[in-house]
């Protein structure tokens, strides 16, 4: 039998993991490789662990979301990203779903 | 930086070959501004022992190497339920009939430790089986290669109707689970014409007579008493197959009736295949009589009764058949 606690973190992780992708398109509109992009993340309090961020930024480049270049950078290749043009427009169109989930949620909580 | 260059090789030789460069180069940008970040924190630069320790935190390689693989759990929450229903229906069939077979086995081997110890065996074997054929059904259900339409195309019209309950079997909680395929799980309600222990009765039964006629257990015919005997006539020997296969069908039918309890069509049709044998055999029977030699000094007199039983018999056989056709052909034709 789950504990509390054990049922109040699965949930949270259902709740937060949604979202997650909706930070993380919404930090790409400027261009970052993952090591600044988890960093951007982190201060403004989305934390988010490196292990889910690479696979996360892999599968919506395979989406079509975003698109990625190596560079070099401090003398070592890094991979940048940044939204596509599809990105952008999934982008506005998830915000505004959120907008109005949140504002739905205000008034029943 | 050896045993950076080590983990990277080892996570790369589990990715597939065309993304193994970019994500073996990506997580070693990732690795190297970590311990840029620990030296900066430190001013000092990193011992092996921390450089190895941001290593192990980063992940095993199969952890890592699994995160960029597809995702998807192997049978998902649509598929599951399905899944479960079928491994517990599966094994507690699987029990029944290895039980059956044991007691058989008990009954004609001398070693009884032997039997029950290879009745065990046999089921431990026949669960790893189950559950493995089970779970690989799942997973391509799960991907779609395996169809699963009759979820969706289904009647509420075509379910059973509802009759009071019956208990349950006590200490029999798996099989009471039998006839839950498709219809509500609330006890209080069974979706059968018949109670789940009367289906269980005639498939024990059933399934007892069959192996019994396929002479896999001697049991004693013939001798009803030191003056009586009563021989089969050939009409039996050459009958041999076809009540073997009449009575596969009515165990196939008892099963279904326990376990597909929603699939009223499948459960009449097989009824009805049942019926319908039934009303073949008993006419080459009448037609083969007398079906019996009985020999006998002290009592003619039985000859005659045994021969008239035989015939009464025979006609109520066939009536009983032709109402339970009649009564399946009107479920068909209703649903």
């Amino acid at each position: 039998m789950p504990s509390d606690t054990d049922i109040f973190e699965t949930l949270r992780q259902e709740l937060r993991r949604g979202s997650l992708i909706l930070a993380v398109l919404a930090q790409l509109q400027e261009e970052r490789y993952g090591y600044t992009l988890r960093r951007a993340l982190a201060e403004v309090g989305v934390d988010i662990d490196e292990g889910a961020l690479y696979p996360m930024l892999r599968r919506l480049e395979g989406q079509g979301l975003l698109t990625s270049e190596w560079r070099e950078e401090d003398k070592r290749k890094k991979r940048f990203y940044r939204l596509s043009p599809e990105g952008v427009g999934v982008l506005a169109r998830l915000a505004a779903e959120w907008r109005a989930i949140n504002s739905s949620l205000d008034k029943l909580l | 930086m050896d045993l950076l260059e080590r983990y990277l090789a080892a996570v790369a030789a589990l990715l597939p070959s065309a993304q193994r460069d970019d994500i073996a180069a990506e997580l070693r940008d990732l690795l190297m501004n970590r311990m840029e970040e620990k030296e900066a924190e430190l001013g000092r630069p990193l011992t092996a022992a921390e450089q190895e320790a941001i290593i192990k935190a980063n992940g095993h390689p199969l952890i890592v190497a699994g995160r960029y693989g597809a995702q998807g759990p192997l049978i998902g929450p649509a598929v599951y339920p399905l899944y479960m229903q079928a491994v517990k229906v599966s094994l507690a069939i699987g029990a029944l009939v290895t039980a059956v077979l044991t007691v058989i086995a008990l009954m004609t081997q001398a070693n009884s430790a032997q039997v029950i110890i290879q009745g065990v065996h046999n089921y431990v074997s026949l669960t790893i089986t189950v559950v493995g054929l089970l779970t690989i059904a799942g997973w391509l259900a799960e991907r779609g290669v395996v169809k699963l339409n009759f979820l969706d195309d289904w009647k509420p019209s075509r379910l059973p109707t509802v009759a009071p309950a019956m208990p349950d079997l006590p200490g029999l909680s798996a099989l009471s689970s039998l006839g839950s395929i498709g219809t509500t799980t609330d006890k209080a309600l069974k979706q059968r014409g018949k109670s789940r222990f009367e289906s269980i009765f005639e498939l024990v039964v059933t399934l007892w007579v069959l192996v019994w006629w396929l002479g896999w257990t001697p049991l004693p015919f013939g001798q009803a008493g030191d003056d009586l005997r009563i021989m089969p006539a050939p009409i039996w020997a050459e009958l041999h197959w076809p009540i073997a296969g009449l009575l596969v069908v009515q165990i196939a039918a008892n099963l279904s009736d326990l376990l597909l309890a929603a699939a009223v069509r499948v459960r009449a049709g097989l009824f009805l295949a049942s019926h319908l044998i039934v009303l073949g055999l008993t006419w080459v029977l009448w037609n083969a009589r007398p079906l019996f030699h009985v020999e006998t000094t002290s009592r003619p007199d039985w000859m005659t009764t045994i021969h008239l039983s035989v015939s009464v018999g025979l006609m109520i056989t066939a009536a009983i058949a032709v109402a339970g056709a009649g009564r399946e052909i009107w479920r068909l034709a209703r649903n």
